[in-house]
């Protein structure tokens, strides 16, 4: 505390003040001893300038030596001013710090904002690359693992674009790189020496390296890549506090570019399956009408193993097979174990005269693998003779086919057995069936009949609804069924999520209407 | 949001029978459950478990094959497995267009699975 007298000198002193400013002697002018600041403040205080209303705003403070010292005067009543000053130098640390790390999280916020609403990867890595080299560095690099020779690099000097370059390096030739790569903790900047910096990481025209530090990019399990960052020569090189913010950064930008990945490579993966799974449109084959809809569950989490094949007959006079079938589970197993089934189908297609016998081995080959899961399927052989296909259709654990008959009628086929994959033994029974011109025979998933939707939102489609909808399909062309189910399952559904739905109708063409009389057919069909 | 009613999975040990009660509709959210009691199973040793379904209105292919691991796991450690109606006519018709119901025991109730299985070993009589 330092008493200042109404002309300016200093009256007393306290220790702490003395200790302050030694100079501050009682009798010494105020002007003389004190910093400019204080002095300034003071006058300002004792003669007001007009219009000015003194009062406690912010509180005065300035330097005095190398302290930062907090000055609240205190007017008295024999008109000195004695002024309190508090040493706030600590105080002024500590916020300075907290100001620092409220910024830092401020921005690590803003970061996994910015870089979760991408699950491109290249998008992640422009992101990661760009907030890096405007917050943390002069440049940044992000660098994605290897795929064989070059490692993806995206570059981005601060205030400039991302660009992204195709490096044929050795990620070992930089100290600390190929460990990030390989998931090890930084090593820290210091050891890494500047000038040990081989070309391809400095961006062109960017001029000598001051600092250096990389860090990686922590993926799920595996690295994602890693982020080194550059400051110039002659400029502030990194701090330990930089170092580890550095890290928090990139393990954050290291989650989104993992996820990324895994999205893009899960996609990628599932588009091939479900490419693979899509039979090619279907139309007559053998005199026989075929039309199949097939719609993947839009959750990634849903897409199940459903499938559906035609396999064309052979050899003149003998019966194509149509197999649809369901793998119990959802995602990427179903829909592998779904593709494990259809090619042991195809190679036991030489068997298709006797359906127990292929659904027998199709158990055994089932039952050996690693797999532990069932699937439920319909064989159905079909032939045309003369205007009638004849149909033989055996289910295995699967809901029988439906059969619309001419004039509406829907009945069930009468074939029931034992689902594969599951128990050592299997039974089934086949059922033939004969579709007159214009009769159907269809084929579906309980991913149409277990659909949850309707009025009240939660109600199952069920076999009863698909059995009406059939009824009213008497005589419709086969395209015409799939689509019709497909259309009321997905009204069905309105916009609630469902699991995969497949539909394949087999016809009986009606091929010879009377309009087509031209002499040369084989018969006539009046419908 | 969803009117579905609430599923649950339930065991407990009747004498040395293990039961497995499960109510409500059963699809993939109650998987982990099953598993958790087919593991419960060999922590305990019973000598049968009864899978009580009384109470269950609608069940899918994964409660299918949750039941399915059930009773290899059983059959394959030697131990009594038992289904306890009365099955609702969903799941009825799920163990029969799957062929499943033939390679399961079947009781009509979980009193009639009870009395159909050798329950005691430990002294305890009733």
């Amino acid at each position: 505390m330092l008493v200042v007298d109404p002309h300016g000198r200093i009256t007393q002193r306290n220790e702490p003040a003395a200790s302050l400013l030694p100079e501050a002697e009682p009798g010494a002018a105020l002007a003389r001893v004190a910093p400019q600041w204080l002095t300034t403040a003071h006058r300002a205080l004792r003669f007001p300038a007009p219009g000015t209303v003194p009062g406690p705003d912010e509180p005065l403070c300035g330097a005095v030596g190398d302290q930062h010292v907090e000055a609240h005067p205190m007017i008295r009543e024999e008109g000195s001013i004695a002024w309190w000053l508090i040493d706030d130098t600590d105080h002024r640390v500590a916020r300075e710090a907290l100001r620092l790390e409220r910024e830092r999280t401020a921005f690590l916020t803003q970061a996994s904002n910015t870089l979760l609403s991408s699950l491109n990867l290249a998008r992640c890595m422009d992101v990661t690359a760009q907030l890096a080299a405007d917050s943390l560095a002069d440049a940044a690099l992000a660098i994605a693992p290897s795929r064989g020779r070059h490692l993806p690099v995206v570059t981005c000097v601060r205030g400039g674009a991302p660009v992204l370059s195709q490096v044929q390096a050795d990620p070992d030739e930089v100290p600390g790189l190929g460990e990030a790569l390989r998931g090890f903790p930084p090593v820290p900047s210091r050891w890494i020496d500047p000038a040990s910096a081989p070309e391809w990481i400095v961006p062109e025209g960017f001029g000598p390296v001051g600092s250096v530090v990389i860090t990686p990019l922590p993926g799920h399990g595996v690295p994602a890549g890693a982020l080194i960052l550059l400051r110039r020569d002659g400029g502030v090189p990194f701090d330990e506090g930089e170092e580890v913010f550095a890290r928090l950064f990139a393990a954050r930008a290291g989650a989104a570019m993992s996820a990324a990945r895994l999205y893009a490579e899960q996609t990628a993966i599932s588009e091939t399956l479900m490419r693979e799974l899509l039979p090619p449109a279907l139309h007559q084959v053998d005199g026989v009408d075929f039309a199949g809809g097939y719609r993947a569950s839009a959750d990634h989490q849903r897409i199940g193993g459903d499938f559906y094949d035609v396999h064309p007959a052979s050899a003149e006079g003998e019966a194509s097979l149509v197999t649809l079938g369901d793998v119990c589970g959802k995602g990427l197993d179903a829909a592998v174990l779904a593709g494990k089934i259809r090619n042991t189908l195809h190679a036991l297609l030489p068997l298709s005269d006797d359906h127990q016998r292929m659904l027998g081995l199709l158990n055994t080959a089932l039952l050996n693998s690693h797999h532990t899961r069932f699937a439920t399927l319909v064989l159905a052989s079909a032939e045309r003779r003369a205007n009638e296909v004849h149909l033989r259709l055996t289910s295995a654990g699967h809901p029988p086919p439906l059969i619309v008959r001419a004039d509406g009628t829907v009945e069930e086929a009468d074939t029931s057995g034992t689902l594969v994959g599951a128990l050592p033994e299997i039974q089934s029974r086949t059922v033939a069936v004969t579709l007159a011109p214009g009769e159907s025979c269809v084929l579906y998933t309980d991913g149409i009949t277990e659909a949850k939707g309707g009025p009240m939102g939660d109600v199952q489609f069920g076999q009863e609804r698909l059995r009406r909808a059939l009824s009213a399909c008497a005589g419709m062309l086969a395209e015409g069924i799939v689509e019709h189910v497909q259309m009321l399952a997905t009204q069905w559904l309105g916009t609630r999520r469902h699991d995969d739905m497949a539909v394949v109708v087999i016809s009986a063409p009606r091929t010879h209407h009377l309009t087509a009389v031209d002499g040369h057919t084989r018969g006539r069909f009046t419908g | 949001m969803s009117w579905r009613s609430r599923a649950h999975v339930r065991v407990r040990e009747e004498g040395s029978v293990f039961v497995v009660e499960a109510v409500g509709e059963l699809d993939i959210d109650e998987r982990d459950l099953f598993a958790a009691a087919w593991d419960e199973v060999d922590e305990r040793c019973p000598s049968a478990t009864v899978l009580d379904l009384a109470g269950v209105t609608f069940a899918d292919s994964s409660f299918l094959d949750s039941l399915l691991r059930g009773r290899a796991q059983h059959l394959a450690a030697g131990r009594g497995f038992v289904v306890a109606g009365p099955l609702h006519p969903s799941v009825r018709l799920l163990l029969d267009v799957t062929g499943v119901s033939r390679h399961l025991t079947v009781a009509g109730s979980l009193d009639e699975a009870l009395l159909g299985l050798p329950r005691d070993t430990g002294g305890t009589s009733d």
